[in-house]
């Protein structure tokens, strides 16, 4: 399940929405706004996106992660729009029966998101410029990995 | 050609809104990138058509709904 949201992100629901009896082992990467970009003072940030290719392309970047790991559960949240310094912009998490493939799972995921999911950030600068984040080219989707 | 477009980001910036219908002569996705006057490189920019990511030569159909995207920066 990727989600994209308006409203801050629930962490203590999605934690327990990764609860499964075979697991042994689960990792949260929780993406949250911070106070500076190369070297600038960042007020505030705003995210937009295009949710419906958005949610279609997290869903596939968690099946493939599926794929690619013996993954028990595996769910993402992005949130849009206006973020205060220090609130969490995206979520990943992820369960499995031992702690190396929920590394590596999380770890993956979480740069694939960022570089296949159509999602802009928009800084705004303690000086009160404000700029689109530079960005890297949409990705294609990723292969499958057999 | 009938189409509609959506826009995001700094390509949303450069047309002045989120989305537009517009009636042009074009004929495909190039042309129509063009046509919008971006002022990205388009070697840096992705296509969807409907809501699915297409190659930029794909072809184009009256009545659907176009959406170029910028560079992302998410998470």
């Amino acid at each position: 399940m990727f989600r994209i949201i308006t409203t801050p992100i629930d962490t203590v629901a999605l934690r327990q929405a990764l609860d499964h009896p075979q697991a042994g082992g689960l990792v949260i990467f929780e993406g949250v706004v911070r106070n500076h970009h190369q070297g600038r003072a960042v007020r505030h940030l705003d995210y937009e996106g295009h949710a419906p290719l958005a949610i279609t392309q997290g869903e596939r970047i968690l099946d493939e992660a599926r794929n690619r790991w013996p993954l028990l559960k595996a769910l993402g949240c992005h949130r849009l729009g206006h973020l205060e310094v220090g609130e969490a912009a995206v979520w990943i998490g992820v369960a499995s029966a031992h702690r190396a493939e929920a590394f590596a799972a999380c770890a993956w995921i979480m740069d694939a998101v960022k570089h296949q999911v159509p999602v802009w950030k928009r800084e705004t600068f303690a000086d009160g410029t404000v700029a689109w984040a530079r960005g890297e080219p949409l990705a294609p989707p990723v292969p499958r990995a057999v | 050609m009938r189409l509609t477009l959506l826009h995001y980001g700094p390509l949303r910036d450069h047309r002045g809104c989120v989305q537009e219908t517009i009636e042009a002569p074009v004929t495909g996705l190039g042309d129509l990138y063009r046509w919008c006057g971006f002022p990205l490189d388009p070697a840096s920019v992705a296509v969807a058509i409907n809501d699915a990511l297409v190659p930029w030569d794909h072809p184009l159909a009256d009545g659907d709904t176009v959406v170029f995207l910028p560079p992302v920066s998410g998470g």
